[in-house]
């Protein structure tokens, strides 16, 4: 026990010389081991939200990756369209070359096309856009079609009263994007409405919902749609003209020439089989009961550089109605600049594509007409019927022509 | 006996120890604040980047825009109904099943949320009745797969071309809104 005491007064005394040499006293230091291990726990929190953040910008990035190869694929369809349409419009068809690793401008991704065919018979388009690892194909085939899409108007389009509107695909498009551009005050109307482009939706269309059925939808063209003035071929304009005919003019089966000259047209038959082109240089007025009869198997193209009326049952139809679309598409009805008014009234019906881009059209009391129209405006009253037939869209030698995808797969 | 010397240190105030502990406290209240906010941003973070309406989004975004690119747009039933544009239980579109060889739409593929809140995606045949598309199997809202969980409210509109469905999914963890949005491209032309 002496000996203890001994040693602990030893070690008491060494510190005391120790404190009283240096002033310091010599303690066990926890510190370190405090700041190393939050240092650590600091780490590790850190390497955790750095893999984390890795992990979640690998995703981001293939996602990124994901949805700009698919623009990519869109932009090389969307190329190849407007290159068609570019030839469609100049009229002259080349093939077109197929691309390769073409830059999609602001992004990382490229794309590549093949296109085959042509517009008359249909373009197929494959595109494939790349980004990263990303890849997207995108097949398309689209084709040159007339733009007849229902009641088709620069201006406006007025119904005032009872109208029934109809037909697979049907549109009622105006140009105009001021307020009331379609105003429909009452009917029936299984059509899609489309206004000009920078309209309000809400103000476009005036449509009495209490008092219109509307079976379509209401939207907004994104660009105005071009409606070429009808050119009257050289060799029309040409030939003798002969003076506007008294009674029914009649052109017999298989007659030589197909063409004629007219100062003016009334009632008027083309027998079967016969393609018939006429060019009024004056007005198409069918008169009070008369007919222009189209047989079955016959065709009519009319050139108009004149006004275009058809009243109190006048029909401009086939002798077989039976097949309402053969009898549309047999008679084509193209009314130039001088043609600004075309007026079916008083249970006046027609079976035909009509495009009078310059005329202001009106159906009324009971007019009907099977077809499709395009005029500078278009207005109804009193129980018209329009029905829409939509392979009116096949339609050749109309000035307005679109390019129309056709199919789209991926 | 050998004299020491005692030096006598003067001793801390009141005042500087409570300036210490004040000082020790913030600073051991800052590194713990530190601490849990790192964790609650992992969790966070982590939960936002792998929690199932997060997944479920982007598979989701995925699934609508491959259907809905392809069908065409001559119709599209909003809640059933192919007159409407707005909707919030169901959208059906049309499309070619075989794009090559199909003459009319044939095919049509159904997302709807059923009485669980699930979103479900259900494909089938279409049929044509004096020119409207119609489910041949007429499905109900809880039919097809289920393509997202935990949908707590979804808009539809069918503006023109696009079609566009906003979901938002709320497990009780992560609330995400979900934008799809697609145009469809296909068209019956003569």
């Amino acid at each position: 026990m002496r000996r203890h005491s001994e040693l602990v007064c030893s070690r008491a005394n060494e510190r005391a010389e120790m404190k009283a040499i240096t002033g310091y006293r010599k303690k066990v230091g926890a510190a370190l081991a405090v700041v190393m291990m939050l240092i650590s726990i600091m780490t590790l929190a850190g390497i955790s939200l750095l893999g984390l953040s890795y992990h979640m910008r690998i995703r981001a990035i293939r996602e990124g990756q994901s949805v700009a190869s698919k623009c990519a694929a869109d932009a090389a369809i969307a190329q190849v369209i407007y290159l068609v349409t570019q030839m469609a419009e100049a009229e002259s068809w080349t093939d077109i070359a197929p691309a390769t690793d073409v830059a999609l401008p602001g992004t990382e991704a490229i794309y590549d096309y093949t296109v085959s065919g042509n517009p008359f018979t249909g373009v197929d388009i494959m595109g494939v856009g790349k980004c990263g690892i990303s890849q997207k194909t995108v097949h398309c085939t689209v084709k040159s079609y007339a733009n007849m899409r229902g009641l088709t108007a620069e201006a406006r389009v007025k119904f005032e009263s009872n109208l029934i509107v109809d037909g697979v695909g049907a549109t009622i498009l105006t140009n105009s994007s001021g307020d009331g551009a379609i105003s429909i005050e009452k009917g029936t109307v299984s059509a899609n409405l489309i206004g000009g482009p920078s309209g309000d939706l809400d103000k476009l269309f005036a449509v009495d919902e209490g008092k219109v059925a509307l079976n379509g939808s209401k939207t907004i063209a994104l660009k105005k749609t071009d409606f070429p003035a009808v050119e009257v071929p050289l060799s029309l304009m040409g030939l003798p003209a002969n003076p506007k005919p008294a009674g029914t003019t009649v052109i017999p089966a298989n007659a030589l020439p197909t063409s004629y000259k007219y100062l003016g047209m009334g009632a008027l038959t083309i027998r079967s089989p016969n393609n018939v082109t006429l060019y009024i240089d004056g007005s198409l007025d069918v008169g009070n009961g008369g007919d222009i009869i189209v047989e079955d198997g016959a065709t009519l193209t009319m050139y108009v550089d004149g006004d275009v009326i058809g009243k109190n049952g006048v029909g401009i139809t086939s002798n077989v109605t039976d097949d309402p679309v053969k009898v549309a598409q047999s008679i084509t009805i193209l009314g130039t600049e001088k043609c600004t008014k075309v007026e079916l009234k008083n249970s006046a019906s027609a079976y035909a594509l009509l495009y009078a881009p310059s005329a202001d059209i009106e159906f009324k009391n009971g007019a009907s007409l099977h077809g499709a129209v395009v005029g500078k405006t278009i207005g109804a009253k009193n129980n018209a019927e329009f029905h829409y037939i939509k392979e009116l869209r096949n339609a050749t030698g109309i000035p307005a022509t679109v390019i129309m995808v056709e199919r789209w797969w991926e | 006996m050998e004299k020491h010397k005692i030096t006598m240190r003067p001793a801390l105030t009141l005042v500087e120890v409570m300036v210490v502990v004040v000082i020790v406290g913030v600073l051991i209240i800052a590194v713990g604040v530190t601490l849990v906010d790192s964790q609650k941003t992992w969790t966070a973070m982590y939960n936002r980047a792998n929690s199932g309406p997060s997944i479920e989004g982007v598979l989701v975004n995925r699934e609508f825009d491959r259907v809905v690119r392809k069908a065409g747009i001559e119709q599209c039933d909003v809640d059933g109904d192919h007159l409407k544009s707005l909707g919030s239980s169901s959208v059906r579109v049309y499309y070619y099943k075989d794009p090559l060889t199909a003459t009319d739409y044939d095919g049509y593929t159904q997302f709807s949320v059923d009485s669980n809140k699930n979103l479900r995606a259900h494909e089938g045949d279409a049929t044509k009745v004096d020119g409207v598309y119609y489910p041949a199997d007429s499905p109900t809202l809880e039919d097809g797969r289920i393509v997202a969980q935990n949908v707590q409210n979804c808009e539809i509109r069918v503006p023109g071309a696009s079609v566009e469905m906003v979901l938002t999914l709320d497990d009780n963890r992560v609330k995400m809104t979900v934008v799809c949005s697609a145009v469809r491209h296909n068209q019956l032309l003569p």
